[in-house]
Order: C-alpha cells, then sequence, then structure tokens
C-alpha cells in the first residue's frame, strides 16, 4: 500500500468531434448543439496509455480489487474546444488505509497555460476469490 | 451580475434520462469505461450490488446537461460530485438544484442532487456563470 502522491504520466489529449457529439448524445442531449460535455474528460482517462500506468501503480492491489468512483471534480477556466490540443499531468495519491485513492489531473493549452483541473476519487472494493474479472 | 440569482433560487426538477442497459452500454461505448461493475451483474453482485452500477460519471454528465440547458446559466466554472449512493441500472433519478451562495467571482454555487424521492445517489457542488 502507497500512500505519497507521485506522478503518473504527461498526456497529450485532444477533444475528438465525433467522441464529444457521441458523449453527448450518450448524456441525452439531442442535436447537434452545445459545448464539449463538461466530463469529456473521463475519455482520457479511459484511455489505454492512462489506463496501464494505473494498473502498474496499482499492481501491488491484486486482480480482486475493482475501483468504484466516489467523487469527481472538474473545473474549466474555458470551454473545451473541438479539435484543440491539450497537455494532462496526472498525478497519483494513494490507496490510504480506507482503500481509496485520488487521481488529480492539471490541464494545459498549447501554449502552456493551465485551463483545467479534474480530481477522481476511487474505492477499490474487494471481490470475494474466485470473483476476479 | 449574478444578483439575477439569488440565494435560494431554485433549479427548476428534472427527470435525467433513464439509465437502462440500453443507455449505460451507449455510454460505456463511448467513455471507455470498462469496469466490470458497471456492465456483469454476476461481478457486481460479487462486490456486494444489488445489480450493475451506473456509471457515476454518466449520471455527473446528465447532471451537468442540466445545468447547460438550464437558460439561467451560461456556463459551467466546476463541477463537485459525490457519490454517496450506488445507482443500480434502470433506477430513475430525478435531478434538483438551488443556489446556495454568491462567488465574490460573479458567478453562483449551486448545491445538486440526483436521487431516487428524498434520497439522493449523487450530492453535487457547482459554480456557474449566470445569463446576462
Amino acid at each position: 500500500m502507497s500512500a505519497a502522491p507521485r506522478a503518473l504520466g504527461t498526456y497529450e489529449v485532444t477533444v475528438e468531434a465525433a467522441a464529444a457529439a457521441a458523449l453527448a448524445a450518450a448524456l441525452g442531449r439531442r442535436g447537434p448543439e452545445g459545448p464539449v460535455p463538461l466530463t469529456y474528460p473521463l475519455i482520457w482517462l479511459a484511455a489505454p496509455a492512462v489506463r496501464l500506468a494505473l494498473q502498474a501503480e496499482l499492481a501491488g492491489e491484486g486482480a480482486l480489487a475493482l475501483p468504484v468512483h466516489i467523487e469527481q471534480r472538474i473545473a474549466l477556466s474555458a470551454p473545451l474546444v473541438i479539435g484543440a490540443a491539450y497537455r494532462l499531468v496526472l498525478t497519483l495519491d494513494g490507496p490510504d488505509a480506507r482503500r481509496i485513492l485520488r487521481l488529480d489531473g492539471t490541464l494545459h493549452d498549447s501554449a502552456g497555460q493551465e485551463v483545467g483541473t479534474l480530481r477522481t476519487g476511487l474505492a477499490l472494493v474487494a471481490l470475494p476469490q474466485g470473483a476476479g474479472a | 451580475m449574478s444578483g439575477a440569482l439569488p440565494v435560494g433560487t431554485r433549479l427548476p426538477g428534472v427527470d435525467l434520462p433513464l439509465a437502462d442497459a440500453e443507455a449505460v452500454q451507449a455510454y460505456l461505448a463511448v467513455s471507455g469505461d470498462d469496469n466490470p461493475l458497471h456492465r456483469d451483474p454476476s461481478m457486481a453482485r460479487a462486490a456486494g450490488f444489488d445489480d450493475s452500477l451506473v456509471p457515476g460519471m454518466l449520471v455527473m454528465g446528465q447532471m451537468a446537461e442540466v445545468l447547460h440547458n438550464w437558460p439561467a446559466c451560461a456556463a459551467i466554472d466546476w463541477m463537485l460530485c459525490r457519490f454517496v449512493d450506488p445507482v443500480i441500472v434502470g433506477t430513475a433519478l430525478r435531478c434538483e438544484g438551488r443556489v446556495v451562495a454568491q462567488d465574490p467571482s460573479g458567478g453562483v454555487i449551486l448545491r445538486l442532487t440526483a436521487g431516487v424521492g428524498r434520497r439522493p445517489a449523487v450530492v453535487a457542488e457547482a459554480l456557474i456563470r449566470p445569463s446576462p
């Protein structure tokens, strides 16, 4: 168990028009109008490179632990822009004694300006022996 | 700027789009979330839940859409959600909220819930920019 905050990685990410439209539709939006959904950055957190880094960090937790989302904060100083490139810097903290871990992200635009932050709280839920994925 | 949204102003209650199995699958396909708790009822039961869980981020996204659709809201600066009670796939949720504070930035802070009856499953706060 490790509780010290540590860098998870830095990732080049973009807002893809098709993904933004599909996410908006999946959230119930009708029609193509409207801003990029606020929760679009979670698509970046599900990217294979991020997941692999997380899995490597959590390897010691064993295969019989599943993450349950308990908290999410998203702050943006300006709406996300379709087609724009951003740099996402992620830091992992935990899991703590309660098996809660926190993933913090800072989003920068192509000029290096900070344009947003993310905080994801996850609880690791143990599965009984024999129920592992 | 926020005088049009005094403390106590209520966000009109909205029934969130039903997150049934089809809607959850559509969301998972887009989001890339492959957590088996959302896909596999047997895995969810093994973890102690009654059935597959609606992704918290699906509910948060729907709540953010409610704010975007509220004519009084011009933009969301930040939103914080706490997923306080697991939501089983197929559960109908209603979103409600009210302004709880003025922010020095000129925005207002809303407290929101999404839940069943008076029992919240998601508790949220958001700083929004009121529409002019």
